[in-house]
């Protein structure tokens, strides 16, 4: 059998191997994760490690609600919780929210269109590294001898961030581990954007029309799309912001015709366009669950589909209403109110779709279908306090406030996390060929429901009786002291509720119940091979004949709509393919480039904090060494003689 | 069906509950002080009375579809029976249906949100003209007044047109007062005219919620806002946007009297020191002048002496007539039970704490900020004149903080 790989050694057979480095070999054990190409061992990576900084966000989310709970906190000084603030949204977005979306992405856009690997392995895992390398660096900002971690806000509005440190306005080096920290993050995700676009365009099975691809592979494209446009935005920002405050460049220094607003439309302009990037993938995962535990196709698939690019393109046109209250002009805010109205009509479209997608189903209301549930309420709560955003005078006294900490926690914790978390649990038997505990799971789904609620929901008025967002303490009597401490009693049932998960997580991978290659009786590729797939996921690339593909293997329809089961054997083709096949399949070979290149990174971003030449000298070198041996390495080692 | 009909009529109790409980919860807001929910004026009634019925527009469609996730799941769950569900791709009249409806209430929310985005953008006729500077961590108002005369110790005459106050700011009654949100200082010429900006800050917001929403100070930048008080009392503001250390201790207050009082206020504002500070000579005019102006440097940063001039901390001139000081977070005055300052019990102790040691009192970025001072000081907030005290610079005493603070009071 002949592969592209192949076809590949084939041609450079010729060519003196050039191996600066003693080629890895080793697909399994320990160090195997350090210089893989697979890219579901690259996606577990990633979800374990966005989970882990999910944790870190989550703590600093419990000491701030501990600050809170009662007038006057004395828990954290002014300084602390301004750095906790600012790490718990940094972390949020950037080291949690894109990266889990980016490793599920990772694992299943090649199972799901029937690919073998991604474009692009060897740049997946620098994608990888980059993000761990970015993220690692921003939180050094820790570390006791580095002065204090960034504290200007995951927005870091300028002048405040991009002063001057001897102007006094932020004293420390936070800011610019931020700056340089996110421009790192930056790479990795551009990177894993232009791989996931390349994937999906190019590497798709036979058959695999457009129209046949699931959603979620659909929003991780338009999702990769927007990454890979708003990113040099927001890039460009933060260059601006490095350069004011340590060369004096005044971008954004207004006494010598610099503009502090122009900061705000770059960093907007990247930032609404994140929020989608935040969400639409949420969007793809539970418009993959509800029809499984529907037994039912998605409804309206191909308006689902167009209103997720509706959504991407829209998105682009809304950033203004981040700035209502900067004084645009009537004009200008009338626009933006309008656009940002405009846009819930297709989000709104993809709700009446989902509840069109349950409507006459018969539900199996299992762990995955509870969080997809969830989503689908939370979410439109989140969705509905956005309009009233849009709403601009009404906005000049939400913004700011509560109110807004309520919205975007429904959107991006009732939204994106529960839809995460919805398949974490659906696709973890894919993964480890174990069922998480489904019982465990619904008590983990109710806690963290009421968790969630008791936490946010009471934001709303606490917004709207005027606490203002970003303070350290509140004073008492102000009438805000009930519904902060329900707040914080909240939080930590959340906490409950994500240790359940991660208790769940981990006993199931060793010791849950079998799980087989298709436990939910599911419609797409995934499901047709085996549990853990093989290194080389499909022993036969499949022709794909139909939209949900896997489901139509195993029934059709009769005159009356109704489900009709096939003959066995259909569906078992494709899933057990000859298991020798897969030794005849070459995969990309490991490679240790991607991790020496990150490696130069931090040390160049350490070079640029403190004005270290000699470092950053040392950051270059390993960073072109790293790229220099990763261009002349061929992709497929030579296979021993 | 029969059960399913008890268990729609169970969701539709639950919902209605759901809907009752926000509604007592919008009614049962408390009075603080800063409430949206309870407007004391023009322009912050308008907001409201335009975000109420979208609020329940919204409330409405977040029942119907929460009912609706909640009865589907509950009403197509599978079991015997229901194991083979008819499977449906799709329909398009319900795909145009639930487009176009959306898109329709929403045309109707876009008039009524337009409407009202122009009727607050309007320019008025003779305003009241306040400037609300935003500083780290305090608001500086300077209000435009009638031609007044200045007397300096030397007795030299100037002519002011406004009169400068920290973190407190009188408005009359019933009249649209125009704010302009800045975060810099006007350069001002020997002519009295302004050729550019100094002393800009970072971003701030002004915000008082029973008047009005948002309005960021942006440097560089105009931002025109009005704000209008139906009855007398005391507003809160708060800075709204994060601007560094100690943002949440950036509170402020609007003062809303009658007109009779704010004229008063205007005239008694635009009086010289109720004690001079200097001689004619220019030499300080006592011991505690001595603190003031040379041993401490206090005149360094703020201004004492002169109702009409800013520098880089609050003019302190009429100090003793604000209720509050610390950027509004320290009473300035013992309080009645209706919350009235009581003129007559001055919190001096207190006063004579933030003298001594400021940042032990608020957080401060002060460590450098008794070197010499200017716009490019590398400070922000009240320095501490007991600790960390720079070499060659004077040690305070709480004596002497005392004293200085007794001075103060005097300013009324």
């Amino acid at each position: 059998m002949t592969t592209v790989s192949d076809a590949i050694s084939h041609v450079e057979q010729p060519h003196q191997r050039v191996d600066l480095l003693h080629r890895p070999t080793k697909s399994t054990g320990f160090w195997s994760w350090f210089t893989t190409v697979d890219h579901k061992k690259i996606g577990i990576l990633y979800v374990v490690t966005a989970f882990v900084f999910l944790l870190v966000g989550g703590i600093e989310a419990l000491l701030i609600r501990l600050q809170l709970a009662g007038p006057n906190g004395k828990v954290l000084t002014a300084a602390m919780y301004n750095q906790l603030f600012t790490m718990h949204g940094t972390t949020m977005v950037f080291l949690m929210g894109m990266p889990l979306a980016v490793g599920f992405g990772n694992y299943l856009l090649p199972l799901m269109i029937g690919a073998r690997d991604v474009a692009f392995p060897r740049l997946n895992m620098f994608g990888y590294w980059a993000f761990l390398m970015g993220g690692l660096f921003v939180y050094s900002s820790f570390l006791p001898w580095n002065g204090g971690a960034p504290n200007a806000g995951w927005f870091g509005y300028t002048p405040l961030s991009s002063a001057p440190i001897g102007n006094g306005f932020l004293p420390g080096h936070g800011a610019d581990f931020w700056a340089v920290g996110l421009v790192m993050l930056g790479i990795g995700s551009t990177t894993s954007a232009i791989n996931f676009i390349v994937t999906v365009l190019n590497m798709r099975a036979p058959g695999m029309t457009f129209l046949r691809m699931p959603v979620f592979v659909w929003m991780m494209l338009v999702t990769a799309f927007l990454t890979l446009f708003a990113l040099p935005v927001v890039t460009a920002a933060l260059i601006m912001v490095y350069m004011d405050r340590n060369w004096g460049s005044n971008f954004f220094n207004s006494a010598i015709g610099g503009d502090p607003l122009l900061y705000q439309h770059l960093f907007w302009i990247f930032g609404h366009p994140e929020v989608y990037i935040l969400i639409l993938p949420g969007m793809g995962i539970i418009s993959e669950i509800l029809p499984v535990f529907s037994r039912k196709p998605l409804f309206g698939y191909t308006v689902v589909i167009f209103s997720g690019i509706a959504i991407g393109f829209m998105g682009w046109g809304v950033w203004a209403h981040h700035m209502f209250a900067t004084g645009l002009g009537p004009i200008a805010v009338s626009a933006f109110g309008l656009s940002t109205m405009l846009i819930a009509v297709p989000t709104g479209v993809k709700i009446f779709n989902w509840l069109g997608t349950v409507w006459g189903g018969a539900i199996r209301l299992n762990t995955p279908m509870l969080f997809a549930l969830g989503f689908i309420a939370m979410f439109t709560i989140g969705g509905l306090s956005g309009v009233l955003h849009s709403v601009v005078p009404a906005d000049t006294q939400q913004t700011d406030t509560y109110f807004v900490v309520a919205h975007f926690h429904y959107v991006l914790f009732g939204g994106t996390v529960f839809a995460f978390f919805g398949g974490l649990f659906y696709w973890f038997p894919k993964v480890y060929g174990r069922m998480m505990n489904d019982r465990l799971g619904k008590w983990t789904f109710w806690v963290l429901l009421v968790g969630f609620n008791l936490t946010f929901f009471p934001m709303h008025i606490l917004g709207l009786e005027g606490q203002p967002r970003r303070t350290y303490r509140y004073g008492s009597g102000l009438g805000w002291d009930t519904y902060n401490r329900i707040a914080s009693l909240g939080a930590f049932v959340i906490a409950i509720g994500v240790l359940l998960l991660l208790v769940n997580m981990v006993v199931s991978r060793k010791h849950g119940q079998p799980a087989g290659a298709d436990p939910w009786d599911g419609r797409t590729l995934e499901w047709s091979i085996p549990s853990p797939p093989p290194e080389f996921n499909f022993a036969e690339v499949p022709e794909v004949e139909a939209r949900d593909d896997w489901w139509h293997r195993k029934y059709t329809e009769d005159d009356r709509g109704l489900l009709v089961r096939l003959p066995s054997g259909a569906a078992e083709a494709v899933g057990h393919g000859d298991a020798e096949a897969g030794h005849h399949i070459h995969l990309p070979s490991p490679s240790y480039y991607p991790l020496v290149l990150s490696i130069g990174l931090p040390i160049l971003g350490y070079a640029a904090v403190y004005h270290t030449l000699w470092l950053g000298i040392i950051g270059a070198i390993v960073l072109t060494f790293g790229a220099y041996a990763w261009a002349i390495e061929p992709p497929t080692a030579e296979e021993p003689a | 069906m029969a059960s399913f009909k008890t268990k729609w009529r169970r969701s539709a109790v639950a919902a209605g509950v759901l809907a009752a409980a926000l509604a007592l919860a919008g009614c049962a807001t408390n009075n603080n002080g800063e409430n949206t929910l309870h407007p004391k004026g023009t322009e912050a009634r308008r907001i409201l009375s335009l975000f109420t019925p979208i609020f329940w527009v919204a409330v409405f469609v977040g029942v119907c579809v929460l009912t609706a996730t909640l009865v589907f799941a509950i009403k197509f769950r599978e079991r015997p029976g229901n194991t083979n569900p008819k499977q449906i791709h799709g329909s398009t009249p319900l795909e145009i249906g639930w487009t176009i409806v959306p898109a329709l209430i929403l045309v109707v929310i876009a008039v009524f949100t337009i409407k009202t985005i122009f009727q607050m953008d309007r320019t008025l006729k003779n305003p009241i003209e306040v400037q609300a500077v935003g500083k780290q961590w305090w608001w500086q108002f300077n209000t435009k007044t009638d031609p007044y005369k200045v007397t300096a110790a030397d007795g030299t005459q100037t002519t002011a047109t406004e009169i400068v106050t920290a973190n407190e700011v009188h408005i009359p009654v019933g009249k649209n007062v125009q704010i302009n949100a800045q975060a810099c200082d006007k350069v001002i010429d020997a002519k009295g005219k302004q050729t550019g900006l100094t002393n800009c800050n970072v971003i701030h917001s002004f915000w008082v919620p029973e008047l009005n929403g948002k309005a960021d100070a942006v440097p560089g930048r105009d931002h025109l806002w009005i704000i209008e008080a139906d009855k007398a009392g005391t507003y809160l503001g708060e800075c709204a946007e994060y601007c560094g250390l100690s943002h949440a201790n950036m509170h402020f207050r609007v003062i809303a009297e009658s007109p009779d009082d704010y004229a008063k206020w205007v005239k008694q504002q635009q009086k010289g020191p109720a004690q001079a500070l200097l001689t004619a000579d220019n030499k300080p005019a006592g011991n505690v002048q001595n603190l003031i102006v040379n041993k401490f440097g206090c005149v360094g940063c703020h201004v004492l002496t002169d109702p009409s001039k800013y520098a880089f901390a609050p003019n302190l001139t009429h100090l003793a007539s604000r209720t509050t000081f610390a950027s509004g977070y320290f009473d300035l005055y013992a309080r009645d039970k209706a919350g009235n300052p009581i003129y007559s019990q001055p919190n001096t102790q207190k006063l004579a704490d933030w003298i001594y040691n400021a940042p032990g009192l608020l957080p401060m970025e002060s460590k450098d900020c008794r070197l010499p001072p200017g716009p490019n000081a590398p400070c922000a907030g009240m320095p501490s004149f007991s600790q960390n005290t720079p070499k060659g610079q004077a040690t305070m005493t709480k004596d002497e903080a005392m004293q200085i603070a007794q001075y103060l009071l005097d300013q009324k």
